[in-house]
């Protein structure tokens, strides 16, 4: 197969890509709270369809959204400052919360560690475009590989802290629902003596006994 | 030499049996008196019991806590949430678990301290609302565990 030898108007119209490529993903001066909110929620619901619905709709209406809905579960993503509303809107069902876990991840180092990447990578590729005008043949392909890994390298780093901070805009909300008239749990035995003795109606049954001595 | 032997086998039956537990009373709890164990009561029904079994087969905390933690889940009960503490004598390892009892949903714990031969149990159990109001002085108390 025969190569094309890349001419110098190939080399520009690449560098001018790449240079565009760097001016989409230059890192932003803007200073971040970086701090992301998680919230995992277990909730007993006499209906889980109709709440796994109810609960997208109001991630919708906060400005958020849902990443996955079922019966059993849902993951939304809502502005934390309308996480307040969460907790009235599952109650107005009739529904038991029955574990709520806030918890806050803190992104800034990492962060600080991402831009320090694009800003170093970016530096690099510029010093890569620099050198490619005048570069021969040999040269230029050595370049085009190097700034093609430059590039991947800037748009993971970019990437990265699109997500970041994205989850510090959208706290990352788990509710597991469960059915509120679920099945008694059954004596199952084990091979250990002690542990098949350990059953909550058993436990029930034994206060019973011990309040009517 | 005669009284020397039954002195080491009365020692040998002793170690046999079980050890007697002893945990603090929960606060807010009635203690009850009861057989080889330490019962107490809330006044709303929530109840707190520590219990000692022998370790047999000797196993470990790690052990212990894995074939509890299966046991209940293969059960069917819903795990609300584990927990570690330490108590008097050890560190143990404490589940909380979720099941109905009627129209109500019920806290259930299941809590084991291993000291060499022998296995403290603490279980309580309460309907959601009062489990919770108690559940800081439950989980006081089981610090307090020993023999």
């Amino acid at each position: 197969m025969r190569r094309e030898r890349p001419t110098r108007g190939t080399v520009v119209s690449f560098a001018a890509i790449m240079l565009i490529v760097v001016a989409s993903i230059s890192p932003s001066q803007d200073s971040l709270e970086a701090r992301a909110t998680l919230l995992d929620l277990q909730v007993v619901a006499g209906d889980p369809e109709a709440t796994s619905v109810s609960l997208a709709e109001w991630a919708d209406s906060s400005g958020g959204y849902y990443t996955f809905r079922s019966a059993e579960r849902v993951e939304l993503r809502v502005p934390p400052d309308h996480l307040e509303a969460l907790q009235p809107l599952l109650e107005a069902t009739g529904d038991e919360i029955v574990l709520l876990a806030p918890a806050t991840i803190d992104y800034r180092s990492e962060l600080r560690d991402v831009e320090a990447g694009i800003v170093s990578r970016t530096e690099s590729l510029d010093r890569v475009l620099s050198f490619l005008s005048s570069a021969n043949v040999s040269a230029t392909l050595a370049f085009e590989r190097e700034l093609r890994s430059l590039t991947q390298e800037i748009e993971f780093f970019e990437g990265r802290r699109r997500a970041i901070i994205n989850d510090t805009r959208f706290a990352r909300v788990t509710v597991r629902l469960s059915v509120r008239s679920r099945s008694v749990p059954a004596d199952l035995p084990s091979s250990f003596g002690w542990i098949n003795g350990l059953s909550l109606y058993r436990f029930i049954d034994r206060l019973n006994e011990e309040g009517r001595r | 030499m005669k009284q020397l032997a039954i002195s080491f086998a009365a020692a040998l039956l002793l170690g046999a049996c079980a050890a007697t537990p002893s945990v603090n009373t929960p606060e807010g709890f009635a203690g009850f008196p009861a057989d080889e164990s330490v019962l107490a009561v809330s006044p709303e029904g929530v109840g707190f019991e520590v219990t000692v079994t022998p370790n047999e087969p000797v196993q470990d905390l790690e052990f212990w806590t894995e074939a509890l933690e299966r046991h209940m889940i293969d059960s069917g009960y819903l795990l609300y949430e584990r927990s570690s503490f330490e108590s008097r004598v050890a560190g143990g390892n404490a589940f909380e678990w979720l099941a109905p009892v009627g129209e109500e949903d019920w806290l259930y714990l299941t809590a084991i301290v291993v000291v060499d031969d022998s296995v403290l149990i603490a279980e309580a159990a309460g309907p959601y609302e009062f489990y919770r109001q108690h559940r800081d002085a439950i989980h006081a108390a089981m610090e307090t565990m020993g023999l």
